[in-house]
């Protein structure tokens, strides 16, 4: 979905990615394209499982450095509470509502910029939600 | 006087029993383990809530004490209690377990003498905190009416005003208010552990990386493993036999026992109880299971994990462990199935 500058990308529902890594595949596509601005919408999701919080870590990983802005939709408190343990909302901003995120002003993009923000990279790089269990 | 006291014990493998019906309606299909995190048999900075309640009867001249499960709605109850009055208890404490409390029971009898009702209920200024005496006639006219409403829980009674410190067990946000003020000193509760520095609390067989960051007041219960690049505290309890990995932070959170954190969270004022977290500021409980950040473990599964972690040098491990990473029997075990006379 576009918006001015700024590209929307949903996640659909866990139950309805018949073929994750095709949904995967489009995704990444989707970012490669996309403006300054990219705005990332889980509020399909009541939760978030390994494999999405992968996905969101690796969208975060493919716009670092682009000086792309990736922000998250999270409608679902649960979803929230669980991007705020796995620290991605402390390198992601995430809004509780689709409004909410398109009233945010669209960064001014340096094009020379080689990073955004190097330290918020490796951090995401740092984050572990995929870590498994003993 | 002959006096008997019961505990009335909620049994963490029926957590329901322990619920009130607000809590019931937040979560009407939260799992029994969802519901765990309200019972109020989960240890407080190693502490068992119904040996603290047992201290406390111990020091009034109580002919007998029994344990007893949670069936006080029952019609078995009062027959049981009429059992002991014919047995020649003549006051019966019956303590329901819901609450902290530090109450000088002594004090709670003497008033009970004084008013000469035949029920005195202890009260803090939101309501009961099930603690009861009752006299003979009391036990004798609630054992007629064999209706469950007609509980010692439900009967009229004389208030006692109780004005010192109290905490609710059946809330979530409490027990972690409770667990502040033990670890800051501003309660009587003191962590159940050796303090190895300033407001730092371990415990026996525990061991903690020597690059963990410990900001107290901080309490790591026995056998619990706190690995590399992880920070605890401020006003964080980790209780027994858990796995903290590494990076992972807690702070102003209770960790219950035998549960793994992830590498890489952040956990702030939260209880994590296996694989279930709730948020003390939004009420949210979340299952961490399916994205894989924590998962309960067995007392088995946290001691194979320690026998095969080489202790780093210069590593804090607590005390006992030299004699080989010893995992003391809980003192939290569940709720008796049937009544039990405490050894005094």
């Amino acid at each position: 979905v576009m918006a001015d500058e700024i590209k929307i990308l949903r996640l659909p529902k866990a139950s309805q990615r018949a073929q994750p890594r095709a949904v995967k595949k489009d995704l990444f596509a989707a970012l490669q394209a996309a403006g300054p601005r990219v705005i990332l919408d889980l509020s399909g999701q009541s939760t978030l499982n390994q494999a999405d919080l992968d996905l969101v870590l690796d969208c975060a990983a493919r716009t670092a450095g682009r000086g792309v802005q990736l922000s998250l939709v999270a409608t679902s408190p649960a979803t929230r509470l669980l991007l705020e343990v796995t620290r991605v909302a402390s390198v992601l901003p995430v809004f509780t509502s689709m409004a909410e995120a398109l009233a945010q002003p669209t960064p001014t993009v340096d094009p020379n910029s080689p990073c955004e923000n190097p330290a918020e990279t490796s951090s995401i790089s740092g984050a572990s939600p995929s870590r498994s269990v003993p | 006087v002959e006096l008997g006291a019961v505990i009335v014990v909620g049994s963490n493998s029926n957590p329901s029993t322990s619920m009130n019906a607000g809590e019931r309606s937040v979560f009407p299909e939260a799992s029994a383990t969802v519901r765990a995190l309200y019972s109020p048999r989960r240890p407080i900075l190693g502490n068992d809530a119904v040996q603290l309640w047992m201290d406390r009867v111990r020091t009034l001249k109580v002919a007998g004490l029994w344990l007893a499960p949670d069936d006080s709605g029952s019609r078995s109850f009062p027959s049981r209690l009429a059992d002991l009055i014919r047995q020649g208890v003549e006051k019966l404490l019956v303590i329901k377990l819901k609450s902290y409390a530090e109450m000088d029971l002594s004090d709670l009898l003497r008033f009970h003498c004084e008013k000469r009702n035949p029920v005195t209920d202890a009260q803090d200024a939101r309501g009961s905190l099930g603690v009861r005496l009752l006299n003979r006639s009391a036990v004798d006219s609630i054992a007629a009416n064999v209706q469950p409403s007609c509980s010692p829980i439900a009967h009229s009674a004389t208030h006692y005003r109780f004005r010192g410190y109290t905490k609710s067990l059946l809330s979530s946000q409490e027990r972690q208010d409770l667990v502040r003020d033990a670890l800051s000193g501003n309660c009587a509760l003191r962590p159940a552990a050796r303090q190895v520095q300033d407001q730092v609390w371990v415990g026996e067989g525990a061991m903690i990386d020597e690059s963990v960051r410990m900001i107290g007041p901080v309490f790591v219960g026995s056998g619990t493993m706190v690995n590399a690049g992880a920070t605890i505290g401020p006003f964080a309890s980790i209780e027994s036999n858990c796995i903290v990995d590494c990076g992972t932070s807690v702070a102003r959170s209770t960790v219950l026992p035998h549960t793994f954190l992830a590498p890489g969270l952040l956990v702030q004022n939260s209880v994590v109880d296996g694989d279930y977290l709730e948020s003390l500021e939004s009420g949210t409980v979340i299952s961490l299971a399916a994205a894989r950040l924590a998962r309960r473990i067995r007392p088995a599964t946290a001691k194979r994990t320690l026998l095969r972690a080489t202790p780093p040098a210069n590593s804090f491990v607590g005390a006992g462990s030299e004699a080989g990473w010893k995992f003391p029997a809980t003192n939290c075990v569940d709720g008796p199935l049937a009544w039990v006379r405490v050894e005094l």
